[in-house]
């Protein structure tokens, strides 16, 4: 009874804080919240007068401000995935060519705004990688077919009417040409390098042929591999290199010839002058680049400089660079996708931006240790300290808590971070694509600390998303002890598995990189914390391997083995694994299959677990009638969607409940004519998925919901093998008048607070959807506010004041990320793609904080006021009368003056 | 019959050669271009955003084709392939309403408005598309102000404020000889007339609650009732 | 038009709701075998067969002989030894294919139950069998138990074969109706605000109702000052 008392205040309670107007306040804008927005790889740069204008394998056009390196415009085309700009060239206007295989598009924009000038379509026959090159206010297109010819097609780019556009096609022989054949495009020519020899072929001659040159009447005989690299210059020139030393080779008049110079691979060349700037190793550890820039002509050094170099960058290249008389700028990238603007003579670093932030893969949030001054407090039991050295080591210990909180804050002394009351401060770890691991402060949205780890790269999952795994092994709770962190990816070049443990507060690691001799296939994080309060983790190899880290925490898992199950989801095979560590030893750790489910014919596209530091607050939903219905709360419940070609329904869309200890399917959904993406978010006690309606050509979204029923079958422990009874099971669907990218659900601290869908969507909207909005309805049973019911509605609406991101448009969203702050009201999200973005949500508004509106002033002021007006009054009141009295007393009129004596009385009295 | 059938056809006919005049089908590999024009909210509205067009996208199917928008607000998406499409203009300013686009087979375009709750209704739109802002994106709620007319005409406030002003502003008219001697000449005229409403509802409270233990009493036993005592 | 489309909708969303079964109705076979040597490397025995003729009817044939004395000594130590019970369904399609599938359950649970146990069957939409699972109806687990061997003599199986449910759809229907239904009943007359005038404006008599009480109440008192 007293279970249902609370579940039904709290259910009041909250409907009472749901307005669906969650907006934020405009003077919110800001205040806690952060953007950083970023361009990707850099492929193509062009240095300009006062801005850097580049192309990105994220098929992204910016430009880049020269001074600062801040994004003055940014356009997005279209998905890198399909499409890549393969040509960038700026002259009056920009002029890009986009596109893959035989669709391309050629558009202008405007340098100052980015604003589109003009665009057509160029569409070919031959599906083969090709090259665009501009000469001469002509767009030439070179598609090389393999053992047959050369197609050169050249389009007028200005003057001409869009419609009217044609090309003027050339077909070349070229009998020798293989897929594998290096091309590139120097200045007119077109160069081929296969079997030894050198191709080339003038563009700009109608009739021109290929001339051919044996490599080693260049280079000498050599078995070495040859590499054919672009030198960008006014006379056509490339670099053959060989055994990393690099030839320059020139085309003059049709003759090609060898400068007697050895290059770096990385040298390049630009318009304005007559040198090759080249990048070296330096031995100076403070300096650990060294620019050299040698003669064009002779090879001869014209000078070296030594740059500053930041440490934690990887190995440079140079892009692009501007000379303007003796200041030269280059841009250069590095291998973790770093952009840093090299100003020479000087060798200083006008700026540095991190791109890795682009493509971040996973992350998690960090709550930070607390201040020493807190910490010392604990030291009052250290050593044997007799009784009032322990008090007044308390004593001043407070003291000095109380002298920090008056001087305003504690959260960021000395430059070391510290806890705050609420945990709003936290500290998030990301992991890159680029192999780069970055700290990032929730508060200011600046780089705490940042890690490189070479030759690192993320796993390929199901539905070939890429993914890395942080696991925390230990909080910053327990001091002395710090936090600790786990990154597992691959390596990128074996594929085998990488460790890296790490402090994530500090960044700093202990062990370094540990390279494993097996794959992973699947990792998971043990509850089972060791001595050092370290949860162990247990990594399973290809082979069906287990191995467990650290290996001493063998003696927590022993006790363990019956009861621990892992699940592999393969998505070669469609098939979903169980396996029991049963009848594993101390010695050695095995894995015994014990379930299977397979889903062939159809694709295995997501598998979703619940949040595993979700906390279930409310264990039943309380209907009208005032009796508790008891939610099925499974911790080990899987959510799987399956897509399945089929000739009939074109292609369905099935999603699967399954336990994931015993296998057993306890609930499948299948849409017909229903098709991806899909996307899972599995909470509490239910399931919440989008799919498209092919058949009405909208996106869905469909809400199950599983009950136990009026009784609940064991409230103290679940077990998954005791199957009383099969959950009830209620399904909702919705319209969805928008296409989601990504969806996740609010975490908070106790699972109090309402939930809410956060949902990325393709127009760059984060939007929050209450969960109410979307929970089944129950049949035959009132709705309204009284049941903490919102009346069904089919299409669901989507305003704008529900945008968290409000005008701040995210592109590309590759993720959603939430954790809870320590305030039960507030929930952390970090929303990261193109642009990261970090902000604070409370879906039932911060019902446990005053508000930030709340007039602190006004409220003073009153009291204050009050208290003057209450001694004011009571003076003058004093003084009128005695004046009175006297008054009284004058006119010697007795009758009144003990009527007003008797008026003084009350008063007193009063 | 036969009849029926030369209509069909010569119908079919009309139809082809009217879509090939308001088709441009590109290089024949059945790709079409989508096109249209985008009107932001009248000139005075958007003096801050000259610069619109840069900052506007039009996503075809949530981005799965991109258009850009020119100078002149006009726009074509290329290379799309026969089929039903959404077309959405994305401004982070302002609202536009997306349009359904469906190109047939044959390359024959009719736009609609998208309705997700009844896809069969059709509710045609001119094409090529005139997207029109329907107005200023609403992002954020708008706090409350504190304003001294909102405290002043408060209920409350003014029920407070009153009484002070009655209590301070009287008794200051009392002590005014003048008017002191005006009020009692008043009073003395009007004493025995008319009996103040007051008065007569205290004396008749305090008859009442004098009367009422000697009432009570005299019930007592024939009619035991609950009612608050009051005291003095 | 529009009452057509609403025709149309419900008609869709009928047909939809009541093709809640299997397209193509279709037969099984499963072939049961069951490991009774507990550890890691179970050795399988066969167990019996379950022949299902119509998956829409939902209805199987479960065909087991009793156990015989060393099979029931073998169970009564898995329950004993707190070992797993495992499975393996060879499930033959009407189509001719094959797919085996595994399923573990708590020895001592079986035991308990009196070797009475349920298996789940489920199935895609298409009919395929994508896993076999058994289960034993219990609201508690154990950890190792001794059950004597007199209750253990014949499973008592019973399958449930689970299909998959047709996915929800938006209800747009409905929604469409009571949106005429409002609309009807606003053209039919605006809604009065029939409050009552003491209701309406309590906020402005109340304030003036307490200022002349106050002030008649205040106004004895300097009477009796002026007298």
């Amino acid at each position: 009874m007293a279970n249902f008392r609370s579940i039904y205040k709290v259910q009041v309670f909250l409907t009472i804080l749901i307005h669906l107007t969650l907006a934020l306040y405009e003077d919110q804008v800001g205040k806690f919240d952060w953007k950083r927005s970023f361009v990707g790889k850099v492929k193509y740069v062009s240095l300009e007068a006062r801005r850097i204008i580049v192309a990105t394998e994220e098929n992204v056009l910016a430009s880049l401000s020269m001074n600062t390196g801040d994004i003055q415009w940014r356009q997005l085309l279209e998905d890198p995935n399909d499409y890549q700009i393969e040509l960038l060239q700026v002259d009056k206007e920009i002029l890009t060519v986009s596109g893959s295989h035989n669709t391309w598009l050629v558009r202008t924009w405007e340098i100052n705004s980015g604003t589109l000038l003009s665009e057509w379509p160029l569409n070919t026959d031959q599906n083969i990688p090709s090259k665009f090159t501009v000469f001469e206010k002509k767009l030439y297109h070179i598609i090389p077919v393999t053992a047959s010819h050369v197609e050169v097609t050249v389009y007028p780019l200005y003057d001409v009417n869009a419609n009217q556009r044609k090309g003027i096609l050339r077909k070349i022989t070229a009998p020798w040409i293989k897929d594998s054949s290096e091309c590139v495009v120097a200045n007119s020519y077109f160069i081929c390098l296969e079997s030894n020899q050198l191709y080339f072929l003038n563009l700009l001659k109608d009739n021109a042929d290929f001339q051919s040159r044996p490599l080693d009447s260049l280079l000498g005989s050599s078995l070495a591999k040859t590499v054919l690299i672009e030198l960008n210059h006014d006379t056509p020139s490339v670099l053959l290199v060989q055994n990393n030393i690099a030839k320059l080779a020139t085309i003059v008049e049709n003759n090609i010839s060898v400068k007697p110079f050895d290059l770096m691979p990385n040298a390049v060349k630009f318009k304005e002058n007559e040198h090759i700037y080249q990048l070296e190793a330096n031995d100076n550890r403070d300096k650990l680049i060294r620019v050299k820039a040698k003669d064009f002509q002779t090879g001869k050094d014209v000078f070296s400089v030594d740059l500053d170099y930041p440490i934690g960058l990887g190995a440079p290249i140079i892009l692009g660079g501007q000379s303007i008389g003796l200041v030269t700028k280059l841009f250069l990238t590095t291998t973790d996708n770093a952009l840093l603007l090299v100003h020479l003579p000087e060798g200083k670093i006008l700026w540095t931006r991190e791109e890795a932030l682009s493509s971040i893969i996973a992350t998690e949030f960090f709550e930070l240790p607390i201040s020493e001054l807190d910490a010392s407090i604990e030291h009052e039991f250290d050593g044997d300290s007799d009784i009032i050295s322990m008090f007044t080591h308390r004593i001043t210990t407070q003291i000095n808590q109380l002298y920090s909180l008056l001087s305003g804050g504690q959260s960021r002394k000395n430059g070391v971070m510290v806890r705050d009351e609420f945990g709003l401060h936290k500290i998030i770890v990301v992991a890159t694509r680029a192999g780069k691991l970055f700290a990032i402060d929730t508060l200011s949205g600046s780089i705490a600390w940042s890690y490189r780890l070479p030759n690192i790269q993320p796993f390929l999952s199901t539905d070939k998303k890429e993914e890395m795994l942080l696991l925390v092994q230990r909080t910053a709770k327990y001091y002395p002890l710090p936090a600790q962190c786990v990154l597992l990816a691959q390596d990128s070049i074996t594929g085998l598995g990488v460790v890296f443990q790490f402090d994530p507060i500090t960044g700093q690691s202990t062990k370094g990189i540990q390279r494993l001799n097996y794959k992973i296939v699947q990792a998971v994080l043990l509850p089972y914390p060791n001595k050092n309060l370290l949860k162990p983790f247990l990594v399973v190899s290809d082979t069906l391997e287990v191995h467990l880290f650290p290996k001493d925490s063998i003696s927590q898992l022993k006790e363990h083995f019956s009861t621990t199950f892992l699940y592999i989801a393969d998505p070669k095979r469609d098939s979903l694994n169980g396996y029991s560590l049963k009848y594993s030893t101390e010695d050695s750790l095995k894995l015994t299959p014990i379930w299977e489910v397979n889903f062939q014919p159809s694709n295995l596209v997501d598998v979703s677990a619940k949040p595993i530091n979700e906390i279930v607050h409310s264990q039943g939903k309380v209907l009208y009638d005032r009796s508790v219905y008891y939610k099925y709360v499974n911790p080990n419940l899987l959510a799987v969607a399956t897509v399945t070609p089929d000739p009939n329904h074109r292609s369905v869309v099935s999603v699967y409940l399954i336990d994931g200890v015993t296998g057993l399917i306890l609930h499948s959904a299948s849409h017909r004519r229903a098709k991806g993406p899909i996307h899972l978010v599995h909470s509490e006690n239910w399931l919440v998925y989008t799919y498209f309606n092919d058949r009405f050509r909208r996106m869905e979204v469909s809400a199950v919901e599983l009950y136990e029923g009026h009784l609940q079958s064991n409230s103290t422990v679940f077990s998954s093998f005791a199957v009383s009874q099969l959950p009830d099971i209620q399904t909702q669907s919705y319209i969805l008048p928008a296409m989601p990218l990504k969806m996740t659900v609010t975490l908070t601290e106790r699972g109090v607070t309402n939930k809410f869908l956060l949902i990325a969507l393709t127009n760059g909207a984060v939007i929050e959807i209450p969960w109410l909005l979307l929970q089944p309805r129950f049949t035959g049973m009132p709705c309204g506010p009284e049941e903490s019911c919102i009346p069904y509605m089919p299409e669901i609406p989507i305003h704008s004041e529900t945008t968290i991101n409000y005008n701040q448009t995210l592109s590309r969203i590759s993720g959603i990320e939430v954790a809870p702050a320590r305030l039960e009201s507030t929930c952390h999200v970090l929303v990261h793609g193109l642009d990261i973005f970090y902000t604070r949500v409370a879906p039932s508004k911060t019902f446990d904080l005053l508000k930030e509106d709340f007039d602190y002033r006004l409220i003073v002021l009153v009291l204050v006021g009050s208290i003057v007006a209450t001694f004011v009054t009571k003076r003058l009141a004093a003084r009128k009368a005695l004046k009175r009295a006297w008054k009284i007393f004058h006119k010697k009129d007795i009758d009144k003056k003990i009527e007003v004596m008797r008026i003084c009385c009350i008063g007193i009295v009063k | 019959m036969n009849f029926y059938l030369k209509l069909f056809l010569s119908l079919a006919f009309f139809l082809s050669v009217h879509a090939d005049i308001s088709v441009e089908e590109e290089y024949g590999s059945g790709r079409y271009v989508i096109e249209g024009r985008v009107f932001p909210l009248s000139d005075y509205q958007t003096g801050n955003l000259n610069n619109w067009q840069a900052t506007t996208r039009v996503h075809v199917n949530g981005g799965e084709f991109i258009g850009f928008v020119k100078k002149d607000g006009s726009f074509a998406i290329h290379n799309i392939p026969s089929g039903s499409y959404v077309i959405e203009v994305l401004h982070s300013e302002y609202t536009f309403e997306p349009v359904r686009v469906e190109i047939n087979s044959k390359g024959k375009f009719r736009a609609r408005k998208v309705n997700n709750i009844q896809t069969s209704l059709i509710n045609q739109v001119p094409y090529p598309l005139k997207i029109k802002a329907l107005g200023k994106t609403r992002y954020f709620q708008i706090r409350e102000q504190w304003r001294a007319t909102d405290l002043l005409f408060n209920p409350m406030i003014m029920m407070m404020l009153l009484p002070v002003l009655l209590i301070m502003v009287l008794p200051r008219l009392m002590n005014d000889p003048e008017t002191k001697k005006d009020l009692e000449q008043i009073q003395k005229m009007t004493k025995f007339e008319v009996p103040q409403v007051s008065e007569v509802v205290s004396n008749f409270l305090a008859s009442n609650t004098v009367q009422s233990p000697a009432k009570d009493s005299n019930k007592k036993g024939q009619k035991p009732r609950k009612r608050p005592v009051t005291k003095e | 038009m529009k009452y057509i489309a609403a025709v149309f909708s419900v008609l869709i969303s009928c047909f939809l709701i009541s093709s809640n079964s299997l397209e193509h109705d279709g037969s099984l076979t499963i072939k049961l075998q069951h490991a009774l040597n507990g550890g890691p490397n179970p050795v399988y025995t066969d167990r019996g067969h379950i022949t299902i003729h119509s998956l829409r009817l939902k209805q199987a044939i479960v065909n087991q002989s009793p156990l015989t004395d060393i099979e029931k000594h073998q169970i009564q130590k898995l329950a004993e030894d707190n070992e797993l019970y495992k499975i393996k369904a060879i499930v033959t399609a009407n189509d001719g294919t094959e797919r085996t599938f595994i399923s573990a359950v708590k020895a001592c649970m079986l035991a308990e139950s009196e070797l009475d146990d349920k298996f789940a069957v489920s199935l895609d939409y298409m009919g395929r069998v994508i896993g076999v699972t058994s289960l034993i109806a219990s609201k508690a687990t154990c950890e190792g138990a001794v059950v004597p061997l007199d209750k253990l003599k014949e499973f008592t199986t019973s399958v449930y074969v689970r299909h998959s449910e047709t996915g929800a759809i938006p209800d747009t229907a409905s929604y469409i109706q009571k949106l005429e239904r409002e609309r009807e009943a606003q053209e039919k007359g605006e809604v009065k605000d029939n409050r009552s005038f003491l209701a309406k404006y309590w906020m402005y008599i109340v304030p003036v109702v307490i200022i002349m009480v106050i002030s008649s109440a205040s106004n004895p008192e300097a009477q009796g000052g002026g007298q």
